[in-house]
C-alpha cells in the first residue's frame, strides 16, 4: 500500500484536496496509521508555527500606527501623490522604473556598440599588387592606342616596351654614377622635351590615363573598357597629372618628339654624356621585387642589367634568365668586363618593322610576357597568351609569324602549368599545335612538341 | 485550487475598492482607512519574516508608504491584501539582501511568553513550551527566504493558495508544492534541533 505523498499531506492539512482526490486519501488515513500520525504532526507543527511566529505589539501600538504611516508619506513629501496616474503612461514613467531604466541602456548599449562595428569595419580596403586577382587584372593592361598624327613611329621608340630580361649587353655604368642614391628620378612619359631644343612636346594618346576615384587607376582601352593599371609605387592609387592635349604639326615648324626615358647603351668611359642622354642607374634593388615590372617602365630593347653594387637585382635576373634558359628562350652571354648579360631570343626589335598598331600590339605583348615571367601566375600568363593571339593577325604570312605562335603557344602553356584546367590544356594545346604547323626546325620547335608531349599526358 | 481560508477578510470586497478608488482620488481619510484596515496583518507578516519588533514596525510603515504612493496604478477590484502583503514581502528581502543575514531571533517571543508565565499556573509545562518554540522558531529561520514566505502566508495569515500565488507572484500550483517542500523542510529542521516533531 503506497502512503500519502508529502504534497498531499500538505494538500490535506490546507483542506486544498478536492473531490475524488480527498477522497481517496480520507480512505486512506482510515487505513494507515503512519499516514495518519504523519498527518498530524504537520498539523501540529503549523499550530506551533503560527504561534510562534505571531507577535501581539499592543492595542495602542496600532492605535497611532496609521498616523505614524502618514507622518512618515508627509515627511516623504509624497502627499498627494497617490493621486490616479492617467491611462497613457508618459515617457518619464520609464526613467523610474530601474527595470525598464535598465531596458533602455541595454538597447542602448547594443545600438552603440553596433554603430562603433560598423564604423570599424568600414576601412577602405586598398588592392594588393601581390594578390591574384590584382595581378591577373594588372596584368589586362590596355594596349597602346594609336599615335597621333604628326608624331613619327620611330620617335616613339620610348613606348616601346619589351620584357626586362630581353636585355642586351651594355657597358657598366661609371661607379660615380651607380651610387645609390644618385640614381636619376624616372623619366616621366608625359615630360616629354624636344631631344634637340628641349621644348616639352606633347604626349602620345596611350599615356593620357584618366585619374578616377578608385583605389587603383585605370585606363580605358580601344574597346572602351576601363582596364586596371598597376600604381607607380604598387599600392594605392595617385593621381597623375593629365598630360596637355597633342599639338598638331604645323609645316615648317620642329617637330616635337618624345625624349628617351633611356639611353642607348652607354660608352664606357662616359658617365657625363650617358647621363645627359638619359641613362639612368638601376637601383640597388630595382628588379629584384615581383612588383618590379610594375613599378618601373618598360625599358628599351637594348637594355643592360649590368650593374656593380646591385648583386641583388642581377641575382634576381639570373634566377630568371636560368628559368628562361629551361624554356629555351634564352641565351646567356657573360662578358668579363660588363657582367651577366640576358638576351631574349628573337629580338623585340624585330616587330619594329611593323606597321604601328600591330607593333603596339607586339609590345604590349611582350610587356605582358614579362609581367607574367615576373610574378608567374595563370591568370598574367592568359592575359600574355591573349595578348599574344591578338598579334598574330598582324603578322600572318610574314616571318614573323613563326615567332609570334611561338610566344602565343609558350604564354598558353605556362598558363596550363600553372593552374591547370580544362580549358587551358585546350588552348595550350591547340595554340601549340598551330605553331607546329609551321615551325622550322630549331630549339623553339623542340620545345613546343616537349610541351605538347606533356599536355597530352 | 480551492483553500478553506482561516481567517475571515479585513474588508468587503465592495467597501475594498471604494476605498481604493476614493484613495486614488486623493481622499487622505480612505486611504487611513485602507491603513487601519490592513495594518495588523501586515506588522504580522512582517514580524513573521524578521521577528524582530523593530523590523516589523518599520517594514509595516514603510510597505503603507510605498502602496500610498503606488496606489494610483492599482486597479480597483482587486484584492487589496495580497498586493499589501507583496510589498512587504518584497521589503523583507530587500532588508535582508541589505543586511546580508539572516533575521535574528527577537526577543519578542521570550517577553511574550514571560507574561503568560506569570498568568498560568505551570511553569514546568510552559517553560517546555517556550523552548520548542525557540527550536521551532531557529528551525524557521534556518529555511529559505521563498519557503518562510509561503508559510508565513499560509500559516500565520491564512491565505488561499491563489491569495499566495498572486502575492509572490507564482502559480498555485508552485504554491502546493513550495509549502510541501517547506513544511517537510522544517519538520526535518527541528527534528534535528530537538529530536522530535512539534
Amino acid at each position: 500500500m503506497s502512503h500519502l505523498t508529502d504534497e498531499q499531506q500538505s494538500a490535506l492539512v490546507d483542506g486544498a484536496l478536492e473531490g475524488g482526490a480527498r477522497a481517496a486519501a480520507e480512505r486512506h488515513l482510515a487505513t494507515c496509521a503512519e499516514c495518519r500520525e504523519t498527518l498530524a504532526g504537520l498539523v501540529a507543527q503549523d499550530r506551533a508555527l503560527a504561534s510562534t511566529l505571531e507577535h501581539e505589539p499592543g492595542e495602542a501600538y496600532f492605535e497611532s500606527f496609521a498616523g505614524r504611516v502618514g507622518g512618515r508619506i508627509r515627511a516623504a513629501g509624497l502627499a498627494g501623490a497617490q493621486a490616479r496616474e492617467p491611462e497613457g503612461r508618459s515617457l518619464a514613467d520609464w526613467f523610474r522604473s530601474p527595470r525598464k531604466l535598465a531596458l533602455v541602456g541595454a538597447v542602448a548599449t547594443v545600438v552603440a556598440g553596433a554603430g562603433i562595428v560598423m564604423l570599424a569595419t568600414r576601412e577602405v580596403r586598398v588592392p594588393a599588387l601581390h594578390e591574384p586577382q590584382i595581378e591577373s587584372r594588372v596584368a589586362q593592361e590596355a594596349p597602346p592606342a594609336p599615335l597621333p598624327p604628326g608624331i613619327q613611329p620611330e620617335s616613339q621608340s620610348v613606348t616601346r616596351s619589351a620584357p626586362l630580361l630581353a636585355a642586351e649587353p651594355m657597358a657598366p655604368l661609371p661607379a660615380a654614377g651607380l651610387a645609390k642614391g644618385t640614381a636619376l628620378p624616372q623619366a616621366d612619359s608625359r615630360a616629354k622635351t624636344d631631344l634637340v631644343s628641349g621644348e616639352p612636346t606633347a604626349a602620345p594618346a596611350r599615356d593620357q590615363r584618366v585619374p578616377s576615384n578608385r583605389a587603383y587607376e585605370v585606363r580605358r582601352n580601344e574597346a572602351g573598357e576601363d582596364v586596371p593599371v598597376a600604381p607607380p609605387d604598387g599600392s594605392v592609387y595617385r593621381p597623375r597629372q593629365t598630360a596637355p592635349a597633342p599639338r598638331p604639326a604645323v609645316p615648317g615648324e620642329p617637330v616635337y618628339v618624345q625624349k628617351p626615358r633611356y639611353a642607348e647603351p652607354l660608352a664606357a668611359g662616359k658617365p657625363a654624356d650617358a647621363l645627359r642622354a638619359g641613362a639612368r642607374p638601376l637601383p640597388a634593388d630595382a628588379g629584384a621585387s615581383a612588383q618590379s615590372a610594375d613599378k618601373e617602365p618598360p625599358v628599351e630593347e637594348s637594355k643592360s642589367v649590368a650593374a656593380p653594387g646591385a648583386e641583388q637585382a642581377v641575382t634576381a635576373r639570373k634566377e630568371l634568365a636560368a628559368s628562361g634558359r629551361r624554356l629555351g628562350l634564352m641565351d646567356r652571354g657573360d662578358r668579363a668586363d660588363r657582367g651577366p648579360v640576358l638576351q631574349v631570343r628573337g629580338t623585340p626589335e624585330a616587330f619594329d618593322g611593323l606597321p604601328a598598331q600591330s607593333r603596339a600590339l607586339a609590345k604590349n605583348a611582350q610587356r605582358l610576357t614579362t609581367i607574367a615571367e615576373t610574378i608567374g601566375v595563370a591568370p598574367a600568363w592568359d592575359s600574355a597568351g591573349a595578348a599574344w593571339e591578338r598579334v598574330i593577325e598582324g603578322v600572318q604570312g610574314g616571318p614573323l609569324e613563326s615567332e609570334t605562335r611561338f610566344q602565343f603557344a609558350r604564354a598558353r602553356f605556362m598558363a596550363w602549368q600553372r593552374a591547370a584546367s580544362e580549358k587551358r590544356g585546350a588552348q595550350a594545346g591547340q595554340a601549340l599545335r598551330a605553331f607546329l604547323a609551321h615551325a622550322p626546325q630549331g630549339a623553339e620547335r623542340d620545345s613546343a612538341q616537349a610541351w605538347l608531349a606533356r599536355l597530352e599526358k | 485550487m480551492k483553500t478553506v481560508p482561516r481567517r475571515s477578510s479585513q474588508v468587503e470586497p465592495g467597501r475594498e475598492a471604494d476605498l481604493v478608488l476614493a484613495a486614488q482620488g486623493g481622499d487622505q481619510a480612505a486611504f487611513a482607512e485602507i491603513v487601519r484596515h490592513f495594518q495588523r496583518p501586515i506588522y504580522r507578516v512582517a514580524y513573521a519574516l524578521t521577528r524582530n519588533a523593530s523590523d516589523a514596525d518599520d517594514l509595516a510603515q514603510e510597505t503603507f508608504v510605498r502602496a500610498y504612493q503606488a496606489i494610483g496604478r492599482f486597479r480597483a477590484g482587486e484584492p487589496l491584501y495580497p498586493w499589501l502583503s507583496r510589498i512587504a514581502v518584497n521589503l523583507t528581502y530587500s532588508l535582508f539582501r541589505r543586511r546580508k543575514r539572516r533575521p535574528e531571533t527577537s526577543i519578542e517571543p521570550l517577553v511574550e511568553a514571560g507574561r503568560q508565565w506569570a498568568a498560568d499556573d505551570d511553569p514546568a509545562e510552559r517553560a517546555a513550551e517556550s523552548e520548542q518554540h525557540e527550536q521551532l522558531a531557529a528551525a524557521f529561520a534556518e529555511l529559505s527566504h521563498e519557503h518562510q514566505a509561503v508559510l508565513t502566508l499560509r500559516v500565520v495569515e491564512d491565505l488561499s493558495y491563489d491569495d499566495i500565488a498572486r502575492t509572490l507572484g507564482v502559480p498555485a500550483g508552485t504554491v502546493m508544492s513550495r509549502l510541501s517542500r517547506a513544511r517537510v523542510e522544517l519538520r526535518a529542521r527541528f527534528k534535528a534541533r530537538s529530536g522530535e516533531g512539534p
